[in-house]
Protein backbone atom coordinates (compact mmCIF):
# COMPACT_ATOMS: atom_id res chain seq x y z
CA UNK A 1 0.00 0.00 0.00
CA UNK A 2 1.11 3.36 -0.85
CA UNK A 3 1.46 5.98 2.21
CA UNK A 4 0.04 9.39 2.29
CA UNK A 5 3.00 10.87 3.10
CA UNK A 6 6.84 9.74 1.76
CA UNK A 7 8.31 13.73 1.46
CA UNK A 8 11.62 12.39 2.98
CA UNK A 9 12.50 9.31 0.55
CA UNK A 10 10.67 11.04 -2.15
CA UNK A 11 10.57 14.73 -1.65
CA UNK A 12 9.29 16.74 -4.91
CA UNK A 13 11.27 19.77 -5.67
CA UNK A 14 9.50 22.66 -7.00
CA UNK A 15 11.02 26.25 -8.39
CA UNK A 16 8.38 28.61 -7.51
CA UNK A 17 10.30 31.25 -5.92
CA UNK A 18 13.05 31.57 -8.64
CA UNK A 19 9.85 31.40 -11.03
CA UNK A 20 7.67 34.32 -8.86
CA UNK A 21 11.02 36.40 -8.51
CA UNK A 22 11.48 36.35 -12.34
CA UNK A 23 7.56 37.76 -12.79
CA UNK A 24 7.81 40.06 -9.55
CA UNK A 25 5.12 37.79 -8.31
CA UNK A 26 4.53 37.87 -4.38
CA UNK A 27 3.18 34.98 -2.89
CA UNK A 28 -0.26 36.48 -2.38
CA UNK A 29 -0.69 37.03 -6.15
CA UNK A 30 0.42 33.94 -6.92
CA UNK A 31 -2.20 32.50 -4.18
CA UNK A 32 -4.89 34.20 -5.43
CA UNK A 33 -4.25 33.09 -9.04
CA UNK A 34 -4.45 29.36 -8.08
CA UNK A 35 -7.21 30.26 -5.84
CA UNK A 36 -5.46 28.54 -2.10
CA UNK A 37 -3.88 30.64 0.71
CA UNK A 38 -1.11 33.07 0.66
CA UNK A 39 0.45 30.47 3.81
CA UNK A 40 0.16 27.64 1.46
CA UNK A 41 2.33 28.63 -0.98
CA UNK A 42 5.07 29.42 1.64
CA UNK A 43 4.60 25.72 2.43
CA UNK A 44 4.70 24.49 -1.19
CA UNK A 45 7.85 26.42 -0.89
CA UNK A 46 9.33 25.13 2.28
CA UNK A 47 8.41 21.64 1.04
CA UNK A 48 6.16 21.24 4.42
CA UNK A 49 3.34 20.77 1.36
CA UNK A 50 3.08 18.72 -1.91
CA UNK A 51 0.59 19.99 -3.90
CA UNK A 52 -2.45 17.82 -5.34
CA UNK A 53 -2.22 17.22 -9.49
CA UNK A 54 -5.09 20.18 -9.86
CA UNK A 55 -3.03 22.51 -7.87
CA UNK A 56 0.39 21.58 -9.99
CA UNK A 57 -1.71 21.92 -13.31
CA UNK A 58 -2.86 25.02 -11.97
CA UNK A 59 0.14 26.51 -10.80
CA UNK A 60 1.70 25.78 -14.48
CA UNK A 61 -0.29 27.75 -16.39
CA UNK A 62 0.10 30.66 -14.29
CA UNK A 63 3.96 29.98 -15.41
CA UNK A 64 3.10 28.93 -18.58
CA UNK A 65 5.34 25.94 -18.40
CA UNK A 66 4.95 21.99 -18.27
CA UNK A 67 5.04 20.56 -15.12
CA UNK A 68 8.02 19.12 -15.27
CA UNK A 69 9.60 22.36 -15.55
CA UNK A 70 8.20 23.69 -11.80
CA UNK A 71 7.91 20.19 -9.95
CA UNK A 72 10.43 17.82 -9.96
CA UNK A 73 11.37 14.40 -7.83
CA UNK A 74 15.30 15.54 -8.22
CA UNK A 75 16.82 18.63 -6.99
CA UNK A 76 17.03 21.05 -9.73
CA UNK A 77 20.14 22.85 -10.85
CA UNK A 78 20.23 26.68 -10.44
CA UNK A 79 18.57 27.94 -14.00
CA UNK A 80 22.04 29.51 -14.79
CA UNK A 81 24.05 26.57 -14.42
CA UNK A 82 21.52 25.06 -17.19
CA UNK A 83 21.76 27.67 -19.14
CA UNK A 84 25.44 27.47 -19.34
CA UNK A 85 26.18 24.31 -18.55
CA UNK A 86 28.63 24.78 -15.89
CA UNK A 87 27.01 22.54 -13.12
CA UNK A 88 27.78 19.37 -15.32
CA UNK A 89 31.53 19.98 -15.65
CA UNK B 1 -32.38 33.95 -5.83
CA UNK B 2 -30.74 34.45 -2.65
CA UNK B 3 -31.79 31.15 -0.93
CA UNK B 4 -30.96 30.24 2.91
CA UNK B 5 -27.76 27.90 1.43
CA UNK B 6 -26.70 31.39 -0.14
CA UNK B 7 -26.78 33.55 3.13
CA UNK B 8 -25.04 30.64 5.19
CA UNK B 9 -22.63 30.84 2.98
CA UNK B 10 -21.98 34.34 3.21
CA UNK B 11 -22.68 34.25 6.49
CA UNK B 12 -19.13 32.12 6.51
CA UNK B 13 -17.24 34.40 4.75
CA UNK B 14 -18.11 37.40 6.69
CA UNK B 15 -17.22 35.31 9.63
CA UNK B 16 -13.81 33.88 8.48
CA UNK B 17 -12.81 37.23 6.88
CA UNK B 18 -13.79 38.54 10.64
CA UNK B 19 -11.44 35.91 12.33
CA UNK B 20 -8.62 36.55 9.49
CA UNK B 21 -8.34 39.98 11.37
CA UNK B 22 -8.56 39.60 14.86
CA UNK B 23 -5.55 40.03 17.04
CA UNK B 24 -2.78 40.73 14.30
CA UNK B 25 0.00 41.41 16.45
CA UNK B 26 -0.35 37.85 17.94
CA UNK B 27 0.01 36.03 14.46
CA UNK B 28 2.95 34.32 15.28
CA UNK B 29 4.00 30.27 16.71
CA UNK B 30 5.20 31.92 19.71
CA UNK B 31 1.90 33.74 20.55
CA UNK B 32 -0.12 30.87 19.50
CA UNK B 33 1.69 28.38 21.26
CA UNK B 34 1.38 30.49 24.57
CA UNK B 35 -2.34 30.54 23.72
CA UNK B 36 -2.63 26.63 23.37
CA UNK B 37 -0.46 26.46 26.42
CA UNK B 38 -2.89 28.29 28.49
CA UNK B 39 -5.81 26.63 27.42
CA UNK B 40 -4.63 23.80 27.76
CA UNK B 41 -3.56 24.41 31.30
CA UNK B 42 -7.17 26.07 32.20
CA UNK B 43 -8.68 22.40 30.37
CA UNK B 44 -6.99 20.35 32.70
CA UNK B 45 -7.87 22.39 35.57
CA UNK B 46 -11.54 21.93 34.86
CA UNK B 47 -10.83 18.58 34.11
CA UNK B 48 -9.29 17.92 37.46
CA UNK B 49 -12.08 20.33 39.19
CA UNK B 50 -14.89 18.75 37.68
CA UNK B 51 -15.57 15.59 39.98
CA UNK B 52 -15.29 18.20 42.97
CA UNK B 53 -17.26 20.72 41.38
CA UNK B 54 -20.49 19.16 41.51
CA UNK B 55 -21.76 20.25 44.51
CA UNK B 56 -23.33 23.58 44.27
CA UNK B 57 -20.61 25.13 46.68
CA UNK B 58 -18.09 25.98 47.04
CA UNK B 59 -15.84 24.70 43.66
CA UNK B 60 -18.93 25.20 41.16
CA UNK B 61 -18.25 28.61 41.11
CA UNK B 62 -14.77 28.47 40.57
CA UNK B 63 -15.03 25.65 37.80
CA UNK B 64 -17.81 28.27 36.10
CA UNK B 65 -14.76 30.91 36.12
CA UNK B 66 -12.42 28.64 35.17
CA UNK B 67 -14.96 27.38 31.99
CA UNK B 68 -15.43 31.44 31.35
CA UNK B 69 -11.68 31.91 30.78
CA UNK B 70 -11.00 28.42 29.09
CA UNK B 71 -13.83 29.85 26.45
CA UNK B 72 -12.36 33.25 26.43
CA UNK B 73 -9.20 31.00 25.33
CA UNK B 74 -10.52 28.99 23.03
CA UNK B 75 -11.89 31.81 21.01
CA UNK B 76 -8.42 33.03 21.17
CA UNK B 77 -7.16 29.69 19.64
CA UNK B 78 -9.41 29.65 16.49
CA UNK B 79 -8.71 33.71 15.68
CA UNK B 80 -4.81 32.43 15.62
CA UNK B 81 -5.49 29.47 13.51
CA UNK B 82 -8.11 31.01 11.26
CA UNK B 83 -10.42 28.85 12.89
CA UNK B 84 -9.40 25.99 10.25
CA UNK B 85 -10.73 23.47 12.26
CA UNK B 86 -14.40 24.83 12.67
CA UNK B 87 -14.76 26.88 9.19
CA UNK B 88 -16.75 25.25 5.95
CA UNK B 89 -14.59 22.83 3.81
CA UNK B 90 -15.66 25.07 0.74
CA UNK B 91 -13.72 28.22 2.34
CA UNK B 92 -10.49 25.95 2.74
CA UNK B 93 -7.84 25.24 0.42
CA UNK B 94 -6.19 21.58 0.18
CA UNK B 95 -3.70 22.23 2.30
CA UNK B 96 -6.02 23.49 5.22
CA UNK B 97 -8.32 20.63 4.93
CA UNK B 98 -5.44 18.00 5.09
CA UNK B 99 -4.11 19.91 8.14
CA UNK B 100 -7.97 19.75 9.21
CA UNK B 101 -7.89 16.16 8.49
CA UNK B 102 -4.89 15.18 10.64
CA UNK B 103 -5.77 17.08 13.62
CA UNK B 104 -9.70 16.21 13.77
CA UNK B 105 -8.56 12.93 13.72
CA UNK B 106 -6.95 13.27 16.87
CA UNK B 107 -9.81 15.07 17.95
CA UNK B 108 -12.19 12.26 17.46
CA UNK B 109 -9.32 9.76 19.23
CA UNK B 110 -9.65 12.19 22.52
CA UNK B 111 -13.76 12.58 22.06
CA UNK B 112 -13.99 9.09 22.37
CA UNK B 113 -11.15 8.51 25.37
CA UNK B 114 -13.49 11.37 27.13
CA UNK B 115 -16.60 9.37 27.09
CA UNK B 116 -14.60 6.37 28.61
CA UNK B 117 -13.18 8.98 31.17
CA UNK B 118 -17.00 10.88 31.54
CA UNK B 119 -18.21 7.16 32.46
CA UNK B 120 -15.41 5.94 34.87
CA UNK B 121 -15.72 9.37 37.04
CA UNK B 122 -19.43 9.14 36.51
CA UNK B 123 -19.40 5.46 37.66
CA UNK B 124 -17.27 6.25 40.68
CA UNK B 125 -18.36 9.57 41.92
CA UNK B 126 -21.82 8.89 43.91
CA UNK B 127 -24.28 11.12 42.36
CA UNK B 128 -26.31 12.63 45.34
CA UNK B 129 -23.39 14.58 46.87
CA UNK B 130 -23.11 15.90 43.34
CA UNK B 131 -25.98 18.51 42.35
CA UNK B 132 -24.40 19.36 38.75
CA UNK B 133 -22.06 16.34 38.94
CA UNK B 134 -22.51 14.90 35.22
CA UNK B 135 -22.55 18.36 33.91
CA UNK B 136 -19.89 19.84 35.37
CA UNK B 137 -17.75 16.52 34.18
CA UNK B 138 -19.59 16.10 30.66
CA UNK B 139 -19.47 20.11 29.95
CA UNK B 140 -15.17 20.13 31.28
CA UNK B 141 -14.08 16.78 28.45
CA UNK B 142 -16.53 18.41 25.62
CA UNK B 143 -14.46 21.70 26.06
CA UNK B 144 -11.00 19.42 25.88
CA UNK B 145 -12.38 17.31 23.28
CA UNK B 146 -14.31 19.94 20.78
CA UNK B 147 -10.78 22.14 21.02
CA UNK B 148 -8.13 19.91 20.73
CA UNK B 149 -8.33 19.78 16.80
CA UNK B 150 -7.69 23.93 17.24
CA UNK B 151 -5.37 23.51 19.74
CA UNK B 152 -2.98 21.47 17.73
CA UNK B 153 -3.37 23.81 15.10
CA UNK B 154 -2.44 26.60 16.68
CA UNK B 155 1.07 24.38 18.46
CA UNK B 156 1.90 23.30 14.24
CA UNK B 157 1.27 26.49 12.25
CA UNK B 158 4.56 27.71 11.49
CA UNK B 159 5.65 31.60 11.34
CA UNK B 160 5.15 32.95 7.89
CA UNK B 161 8.29 33.52 6.20
CA UNK B 162 8.73 37.21 5.08
CA UNK B 163 8.09 37.33 1.04
CA UNK B 164 11.22 39.59 -0.43
CA UNK B 165 9.14 40.45 -3.28
CA UNK B 166 6.05 41.75 -1.16
CA UNK B 167 8.73 43.69 0.63
CA UNK B 168 10.04 45.53 -2.61
CA UNK B 169 7.36 46.28 -3.40
CA UNK B 170 6.33 47.78 -0.20
CA UNK B 171 9.02 49.53 -0.52
CA UNK B 172 8.28 50.43 -4.14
Amino acid sequence: MSPVRRGKELPIHNRLPVLRAERGLTRAQLAELVEVNPQTIGALERGDHYPSLDLAFRICEVFSLPVEAVFSRTPFQPLSAQLYGKGER
Amino acid sequence: MNTIKDRYHTYQERSAWAYSTWLPGWRNRRSRRMAVSAWLACTLGLIALSPFAGAAAPLFPVWLGLFAITTVLQMVNKALTNNIGERSARLLDERELALRGRCGYVGFLVAVWSMVIAGMVLTLTPLKNLQYGPFVVLMSLVMLASSTPTALLGWQLPDDEPDPIAEGDSRG
